[in-house]
């Protein structure tokens, strides 16, 4: 049975990766499971200097959904560097690191930092993020910035580029095709949706920051159309994401056009479950008699 | 490795009209593990709700597995919760997070607890008593009235004396834990959990009075385990402060560390 998927000449294990933000850097899950299983890891967002996030409360729950206002916390890209490339370094799944930025020159920067660095696979643009004021979804609500900050990072680095994207916008094509002509080497989607919760005794809203970004089961529907509609458009590889908790869910966002897929809020409700859709992934397969995961991809389009 | 346990309710009884008095088996390992000030994540039974509930342990007893938590339903997931009956497995996480550090040199404590803030208390007085058998130990707990006083009589199996403060004079003192602490002597070391005005105040003394003091913190959570960032807590690292997680990092905090603005 072949699990291992191709991105941008990298050969991932199998197509299983975690969602940015859900899984730190794995240091913490590691001592739940054993992440040297996973195909990738994919990081929290890093900025070119310490961010320190929104007030709290920062997430709230909602039915089958949660909702986060983190607002992309991180120590700065040298503090990320000095806590966690030595871990990268020792583990097996590929490392993609998430680069998020107030400014085109902040993604530039980092890019460029991390690029010095051994250990890492690839980065993922953040221009998505519904959860800081300035940069993050700006970018990516607008096919011109965007394709300004794909270009810009583009001349930094030679790593691959992934470019998440946001499903609040109206057309989720026009901003895909503006990566992929930019030179983005794949997409990954979905970042949240924009959401709120009021908590009706207090009569205020939950999140300290008012609004916060929608994941979960209850999103899968939503992501699995963006996959869809993205991957009918452009050429390069998709990473599917939005409420995947199971290996059947996983095998749909590949059907949807997928080549990779990654699990995020599901595991806050079972920190197994990376594997549990991995191997839910394999089982699907032996039951079906698919020896190659590849020949799944796009079935459904 | 650490795991996700299927935990059977031994029992699970309510204690006043919205609180409950928990009794989960979860084997002798992990209640071996427990230090006092610890907590579990514990999952509902709804796949609606997706996140751990974050509650403490109020005691731990390793030779038989079993770990007792006392909880207010205030919410869909607590309310969830308070419906396993005996024979129910809940899923959880833990023991999770830094609890409170004893000092086996140290004579005289004051413990410090109010609302549903008084339950990690509970194995924290018995591990004093533990570490130091001839420590002078002091409990102060605070309720909002008579009818929300919770725990009372387990505590004095290990403290010296249990103060009972009521912010309406129903039961016990008439007034705040801390001005029924500042009429008694001084302490060598001091312990707290419960709503962040009174940590806030605990602070305050045990800073005047040069006493050193732990506090447990609570935020939101979302993980439990220390990576999603959701319980970001204000706290001092060297010179400057710092976000730390309150899940990982902590709950329990040197007083004197936390940004208390
Ligand atoms: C370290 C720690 C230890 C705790 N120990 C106890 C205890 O021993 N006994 C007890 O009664 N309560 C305790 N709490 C508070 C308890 O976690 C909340 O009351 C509970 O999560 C509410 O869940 P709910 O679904 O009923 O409420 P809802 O309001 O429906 O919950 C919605 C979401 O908000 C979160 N949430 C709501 N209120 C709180 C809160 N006060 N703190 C943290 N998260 C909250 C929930 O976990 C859930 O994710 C503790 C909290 C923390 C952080
Ligand atoms: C707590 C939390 C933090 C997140 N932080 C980031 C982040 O730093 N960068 C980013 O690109 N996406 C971030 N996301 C979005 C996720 O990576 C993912 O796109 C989204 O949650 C949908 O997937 P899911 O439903 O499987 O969680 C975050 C999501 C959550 C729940
Ligand atoms: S709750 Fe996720 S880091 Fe603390």
């Amino acid at each position: 049975m072949n699990l291992s998927v191709k991105i941008a000449g990298k050969t991932w294990r199998n197509p299983v990766t975690t969602a940015s933000g859900t899984f730190g850097s794995g240091k913490e899950y590691a001592e739940y499971i054993d992440i040297n299983r996973l195909g990738a890891i994919t990081t929290k967002g890093v900025a070119p200097i310490p961010w320190a996030g929104n007030r709290t409360p920062r997430v709230a729950e909602s039915y089958g959904s949660m909702l986060n206002s983190i607002g992309l916390q991180n120590p700065g890209v040298e503090q990320f560097i000095k806590n966690d490339m030595d871990f990268f370094r020792d583990i097996e799944p590929l490392v993609i690191v998430n680069v998020c930025g107030h400014k085109i020159e902040d993604y530039c920067h980092v890019a460029e930092r991390l690029s010095e660095e051994d250990g890492i696979d690839m980065l993922e643009l953040n221009v998505s993020c519904p959860n800081v004021t300035e940069g993050g979804v700006q970018f990516g609500t607008n096919w011109k910035l965007t394709e300004q900050v794909v270009q810009e990072v583009r001349k930094v680095t030679s790593l691959p580029l992934i470019v998440k994207l946001t499903p609040n916008v109206t057309d989720i094509e026009v901003i895909a095709k503006a990566a992929e002509s930019a030179g983005a080497d794949a997409l990954s989607m979905i970042n949240t949706l924009f959401g709120m919760r009021i908590d009706i005794n207090s009569r205020r809203p939950v999140l300290g920051n008012i609004f916060g970004g929608v994941s979960g089961p209850a999103v899968k529907p939503i992501a699995l159309r963006c996959v869809y509609q993205v991957a009918r458009c452009v050429k390069i590889p998709i990473i599917g994401m939005g409420g995947i908790t199971t290996g059947e869910d996983a095998i749909e966002f590949m059907m949807a056009g997928a080549t990779a897929i990654a699990v995020g809020t599901a595991n806050f409700a079972n920190p197994w479950a990376t594997i549990d859709v991995l191997e839910g992934m394999g089982k699907f397969m032996e039951k079906n008699n698919i020896s190659d995961i590849n020949s799944i991809i796009g079935a459904a389009l | 490795m650490k795991k996700v346990i299927n935990a059977e309710v031994i029992e699970n009884k309510q204690i006043l009209h919205d609180v409950y008095d928990l009794y989960l088996n979860v084997g002798r390992e992990q209640a071996a593990k427990v230090v006092a000030g610890q907590f579990l994540g514990i999952y509902t039974s709804s796949d609606a709700m997706l996140l751990p509930r974050p509650l403490s342990i109020c005691e731990a007893d390793a030779a038989s597995g079993i770990l007792r938590v006392v909880y207010r339903v205030v919410g869909g997931g607590t309310e969830n919760i308070a419906n396993a009956k005996f024979g129910d497995f809940l899923r959880i996480i833990g023991p999770l997070g830094n609890g409170y550090t004893i000092d086996n040199n140290v004579l005289s404590f004051a413990i410090v607890g109010g609302g549903l803030g008084v339950p990690p208390l509970l194995e924290l007085s018995k591990r004093v008593r533990r570490a130091v058998p001839n420590a002078k130990i002091a409990v102060f707990l605070g309720f909002r009235n008579k009818s929300q006083i919770i725990l009372a009589d387990d505590f004095e199996k290990y403290a010296d004396s249990v103060a009972i403060c009521t912010d309406d004079g129903s039961h016990g003192f008439h007034g705040t834990v801390l001005a029924a602490m500042q009429l008694r002597s001084v302490f060598d070391m001091a312990f707290g959990c419960g709503p962040k005005p009174m940590l806030r105040a605990l602070a305050r003394y045990s800073a005047q009075s040069e006493t050193p003091c732990y506090v447990s913190l609570e935020e939101h959570m979302a993980c439990c385990i220390g990576t999603c960032l959701a319980c970001a807590v204000k706290v001092q690292d060297g010179d400057e402060y710092v976000n730390k997680r309150a899940c990982y990092d902590g709950p329990v905090f040197g007083a004197k560390e936390v940004a208390w603005e």
